[in-house]
């Protein structure tokens, strides 16, 4: 046995190496990450489960009818109360039993999250979500009535289209807007990134991402085909919350609200959208 | 070997070889790959018969089913969503169908370097390299000629280890006489290697005014051939450099495929890659024809 191990070290040795390199680019593409997540979630707000499900079914509803209507605020706040009926029923009876132990789960979970944060150093820690709730108001009605608006803008293509290739200037729409002003349900917690893939698989958007662990965060490669450096090697996705760009990634951002998210095509870095200050070094 | 090609000058075979892997590689349009793998399997098959299907299916078939199955999955462009997948990336129409074309690419150019290593023998490179770049030649033919070789000296090689004592029928014993067999062939092959060079140097490989042991002549069939071959591929050239055939995967799929330009390109395309093929009919029907005047 130790003649044979001896004898083949070296392949014994290769195999294992490639074996952990495998796993390291696993989890560094981000499968991992992802399941934690699922599970985490799932854990938290077991419970209240059935209430998130309608409130997801009611998002699809409230953004058809914004779509269709020229009024969006006025179609929302419809929907919204026609949400609260319909929660109403369901909530009557799970809520009241439920109540005790998502708040007791959340905190729990509260405190697990600053800890995972701090292990990686170089993220910069936006202002948790966690932090600021408050147990005694806490009801899974809450999840269903918080809003954000969402849209997606290349608008600033329109002025550099030379610099994209041919093969890609088919994809800038004429008035710059992938997405137009939206406004969707969120639930609790939910970040930017997470309502960017929401709408995004709900519209058929394309939409590719990748996750980047140095910055604990999802990054955004391409939106509707249009991919970072497209247009030059200063291009890419920005995104910013009621007019102001974020100096970290966008899985960071826990949503309030009222939230409104913009995201846009950069041709500068940022120069060009307003949004320099996010680059962090000047 | 009864393929008339095989016994045309070297350069007339380099000449076919280079172009038609250097088409078979970059030329990404559809109907180009079909051609070329139509073609690479049809002279893959009339060379070695048999043997060729076997490889198609035993190494070719798995690459190209792996290839068509992880492109989808690591490439999200495209303009057609069909789902998301499970972890939120989408799954496109367009890089399933370039998942598909780079298998075609791939299989082409395996079927013709299989051809290749038929018909350009090692005593053809020696002749071509010999004297420009005789390193050059020396380690072509000796690459070339190496997995080959190999698998031919480890089938030799297990055949007498066999001899020796019965093979033992449990995986376990069956993987350690084939490793004890394979480091066998491993160290006779390096030793092979420096054999063979030490003995191309003693017999001034490489020297001045040194000639090769096979006569080549370059006959006017080969002048013919080389002739209709490099119109050929520079009509193809100037067709591509002027974007004549114009076929693109991402963002959306878009190209000409049935336009007056494209079929020339085709018809162009076809004469170069079936033209092995040709002129061994053309031998085999001269032959059948003097046959029957006796």
């Amino acid at each position: 046995m130790i003649k044979f191990l001896n004898k083949y070290k070296w392949v014994i040795t290769g195999v294992i190496l490639a074996a952990v390199l495998l796993v390291i680019a696993f989890i560094s593409g981000g499968n991992v990450e992802e399941a934690k997540k699922q599970a985490e979630v799932t854990t938290a707000a077991a419970t209240s489960d059935s209430a998130d499900t309608t409130a997801l079914t009611h998002n699809k509803i409230a953004e058809e009818a914004t779509q269709n209507s020229t009024a969006p605020t006025e179609a929302a706040s419809t929907v919204e109360t026609t949400s609260l009926n319909a929660t109403e029923s369901l909530t009557a009876t799970s809520a009241v039993h439920t109540a005790q132990t998502t708040t007791s789960a959340q905190s729990s979970a509260a405190v697990e999250k600053p800890t995972e944060k701090t292990s990686a150093p170089a993220a910069p820690v936006p202002v948790t979500k966690p932090q600021e709730q408050k147990p005694t108001e806490e009801k899974p009605t809450v999840s269903a009535k918080k809003r954000c608006t969402i849209s997606i803008s290349c608008a600033t293509l329109l002025n550099n289209i030379d610099k994209l290739k041919l093969d890609d200037r088919e994809l800038v729409p004429d008035d710059g807007w992938i997405l137009k002003p939206t406004t969707v349900f969120i639930n609790s917690n939910d970040t930017v990134f997470d309502v960017l893939k929401r709408v995004c698989k709900n519209k058929k958007i394309h939409m590719e991402y990748s996750n980047n662990p140095v910055y604990n965060s999802a990054y955004i490669e391409g939106i509707g085909n249009l991919y970072e450096f497209s247009a030059g090697s200063n291009s890419g996705w920005m995104y910013r919350v009621n007019g102001w760009f974020p100096n970290y990634g966008c899985s960071q951002y826990s949503l309030k609200d009222g939230d409104t998210i913009e995201w846009m095509y950069t041709c500068n870095l940022g120069y060009d959208i307003g949004g320099s200050n996010a680059r962090g070094n000047d | 070997m009864k393929d008339a090609f095989s016994k045309m000058h070297p350069v007339t075979n380099l000449i076919f070889f280079a172009a038609v892997i250097a088409f078979s590689m970059f030329l990404m349009h559809p109907v180009c790959l079909m051609l070329t793998l139509i073609c690479a399997v049809l002279y893959a098959v009339y060379l070695s018969g048999k043997k060729a299907v076997l490889f198609g299916l035993r190494f070719l078939l798995p690459t190209a089913l792996f290839l068509i199955i992880i492109n989808p999955l690591l490439n999200h462009r495209g303009v057609t969503i069909i789902e998301y997948l499970p972890w939120d990336n989408p799954l496109t129409l367009e890089s399933i169908i370039y998942g598909f074309a780079a298998a075609m690419v791939i299989c082409s150019a395996a079927m013709w370097f299989h051809s290749l290593n038929r018909v350009m023998t090692s005593d053809k490179l020696i002749f071509l390299f010999g004297r420009i770049a005789p390193a050059l030649g020396m380690v072509l033919s000796m690459a070339l000629r190496f997995i080959p070789r190999f698998a031919e000296q480890f089938r030799q090689t297990r055949l007498a280890q066999k001899q020796f004592s019965a093979e033992k029928t449990s995986l376990k014993g069956r993987v350690k006489s084939a490793a004890a067999v394979f480091s066998t062939v491993i160290s006779s092959s390096m030793e092979n290697a420096i054999d063979t060079s030490d003995s191309m140097k003693s017999r001034g490989y490489g020297l001045k005014g040194r000639t090769s042991y096979k006569r080549f002549r370059f006959t006017r069939d080969d002048a013919l051939a080389v002739a209709v071959m490099l119109a050929d591929i520079a009509a193809l050239i100037t067709m591509l450099v002027f974007g004549k055939l114009k076929f693109r995967y991402f963002p959306s799929i878009k190209g000409n495929i049935w336009d007056i330009y494209a079929v020339l390109f085709y018809i162009l395309y076809l004469i170069l890659l079936l033209t092995p093929i040709l002129i061994s009919g053309k031998e085999g029907y001269k032959w059948k024809r003097s046959k029957s005047k006796i």
